[in-house]
């Protein structure tokens, strides 16, 4: 396929993309950054371990296509390829989807890592998203990882949960790499001191940074379209999440300076004050 | 069959009822819905003392005692036991707790709900409100589990006892024979003349108060009757970011390379020294150990607490860096005048 997919005998990376609090946007983290290494040429694989809340379809925009689940994969309903949706936009892109009529303990750890070990032999990429809490639902999605992201927005109750889940990551022995994003970051209020920035959060969490996402409304557009936002070219945050993609697979990509001049005049006095 | 002992106090009866010799906790659930039953007119505001001796009781088994008298109208008084499982059940359970009866059972005396609107405060803690013509104090509660309260810091004295203990002797468990011995030092004493010159930074951001259910922090660290001797000079060294959610409990001196996250807990017998910023909760000289020390390169703990003394970190929005950081300088905690009192070590530069 690509000159980057791994040889033969090479095993995937398995990234488990986890938060702790709900609602900070780790579906729509693991569907970008998933979208974005599979733009990149990478074979990758999302699964989704929200057993009973399965929102990263909708997001993919594969609904529809939903035949059989992870949970029918582990009760031997089905093999594990039938179970893989293949992606409407990119073909080395799958979707591993969450039984929605089940609930967590229809999965154990050994399951899971059965799962991600077969998809290893596979895929470049496999990224978990984690449902919210620190429950089974949690010990499911980490079970196979070897790294994760852990993704917060700069608000204390965020931050804090983050911190509770860095905490059981550094005493999981398998996970040897986690990095943090920060997302829905408000550049204008940040300035007028009313969010806490990035420094802050790193400051508080003591972890390194994987990438900024800023606010952007297009994500709800893209969302509710089931199209990734990675894909569309004009928008900030899609760009943050292509260089984040770009980030994981090992290039150094510097941050996106997020503070956007927004009218035409700030545009005009950034264009003097660089060049004096 | 069950004792039942009887006491007119002032502001009411009290009642103290004996399971201790039932075989096991279905037992006593029995004998206490016999005297459930047997009470033909609750009189007002009765409170039951229970003895439950060395009974294993669970917190599911407490809970259900506990409606039983709170369904009969009466109000649930002292827990006295001498299992620390059991004890700390009644401790979840938001329960006073005694070690043991000792001598002659004396109920202890929680004021009474002077109105409906007071009334509302569960049995478990003493009431707000002061007697008298004295408009009544503010007093932020610490938790609703331990009862534990907290002066307001406008007030930063010590209260009156009557008014943070109000009516109660003072926590039994100070005088109990297992409690480590406050006569002797344990460690050197501090000398302000010898010692590192210090400034009092702030002591009135935190706020003071000494803890009732004392007796929780001890059990949690297990053995009471760990030596003294012992305790002084084990020291746990570790070097690792504690974050939220994670806890350490040593029964020596703890020290730690790396930050306490908030979220955290630290508990140990002797002192504490953090290698970092503190944020989390410290517990120093859980054994009660009055001379324990808090140290860190900042203090911004969420609370301190000093065996049976706990303060607070007081109520602020404290994420944005302040400019003057750079300044700080380590940082000590330590019991003076009855408050826990935070002392720089080094005077800043600059």
């Amino acid at each position: 396929m690509s000159k980057l997919a791994k040889s033969k005998n090479e095993k995937g990376r398995v990234i488990v993309v986890t938060s702790g609090k709900g609602g900070v946007g780790k579906t729509t983290t693991t569907a970008n950054i998933g979208a974005g290494l599979a733009r990149m040429g990478f074979k990758v694989v999302l699964v989704d371990t929200d057993i009973g809340l399965r929102n990263l379809d909708l997001l993919m925009g594969l609904e529809n296509r939903i035949v059989y689940n992870i949970v029918d994969v582990v009760e031997d309903r089905c093999k594990l390829s039938q179970a893989l949706v293949k992606d409407k936009r990119m073909p080395n892109l799958a979707l591993l989807p969450a039984a929605q009529t089940r609930d967590k303990s229809a999965l154990n750890e050994e399951q899971m890592k059965s799962v991600t070990d077969q998809l290893k032999e596979e895929f470049d990429y496999i990224l978990v998203d984690s449902p919210a809490g620190i429950e089974q639902g949690f010990l499911n999605a980490t079970a196979g990882a070897t790294e994760a992201i852990v993704v917060c927005t700069p608000e204390m109750s965020s931050v804090r949960d983050a911190d509770r889940i860095i905490g059981l990551l550094e005493s999981k022995e398998e996970i040897t790499n986690y990095k943090l994003v920060i997302n829905r970051l408000r550049p204008g209020m940040v300035k007028t001191n009313d969010m806490m920035d990035v420094d802050d959060v790193l400051e508080i969490l003591s972890i390194k940074l994987l990438g900024v996402i800023p606010e952007d409304q297009d994500i709800i557009v893209s969302t509710n379209k089931g199209e990734p936002i990675v894909n569309t070219d004009s928008s900030l945050a899609g760009q943050a999440y292509r260089n984040i993609a770009r980030r994981v697979a090992g290039e150094d990509v510097p941050f996106l300076n997020l503070d956007m001049p927004s009218s035409w005049l700030e545009k005009l006095k950034g264009f003097f004050t660089k060049s004096a | 069959m069950f004792n039942i002992q009887e006491n007119k106090l002032e502001n009411g009866t009290a009642v103290l009822l004996d399971i201790s010799m039932a075989g096991n906790s279905a037992q006593a659930c029995q004998l206490a819905d016999e005297f459930v039953a047997g009470l033909i007119e609750v009189p007002a505001h009765l409170l039951v003392d229970i003895n439950a001796g060395d009974l294993l009781l669970t917190r599911g088994v407490l809970t259900k005692l506990k409606q039983q008298i709170l369904r009969a109208g009466a109000m649930m008084g002292t827990m006295y036991s001498t299992v620390p499982q059991t004890q700390q059940a009644a401790l979840d359970e938001g329960l006073f707790v005694k070690e043991k009866l000792l001598g002659e059972w004396s109920p202890m005396r929680q004021p009474l709900p002077m109105s409906k609107e007071v009334g509302s405060h569960s049995p478990g803690r003493p009431a707000m409100s002061s007697a008298g013509g004295e408009p009544a104090r503010r007093f932020a509660p610490l938790s609703s589990e331990t009862g534990a309260q907290l002066p307001d810091f406008r007030h930063p004295k010590p209260m009156p006892s009557q008014m943070l203990e109000p009516a109660s002797p003072k926590p039994e468990l100070l005088q109990a024979e297992s409690f480590v011995s406050l006569d002797q030092p344990v460690l050197p004493e501090h000398d302000p003349d010898t010692d590192e010159p210090e400034t009092l930074i702030e002591s009135l951001t935190y706020e003071t108060s000494q803890t009732e259910n004392f007796s929780s922090f001890k059990q949690d660290m297990g053995d009471t009757q760990t030596d003294l001797a012992q305790t002084a000079t084990d020291t746990l060294y570790l070097r690792q970011t504690l974050r939220s959610g994670q806890t350490v409990r040593y029964k020596g001196h703890i020290i730690i390379v790396g930050d306490a996250h908030a979220g955290s807990e630290i508990t140990a017998g002797g002192d504490i020294v953090v290698w970092g910023e503190l944020r989390g909760i410290a517990h120093a000289g859980a054994y009660g150990n009055y001379k324990a020390e808090i140290r860190a390169m900042k203090i911004e703990a969420l609370q301190l607490r000093i065996a049976d003394y706990i303060a607070r970190r007081p109520d602020r929005i404290y994420y944005h860096k302040d400019a003057a950081d750079h300044l700080h300088s380590p940082e000590v905690a330590r019991v003076a005048d009855a408050e826990i009192k935070i002392f720089k070590t080094l005077s800043p530069k600059g």
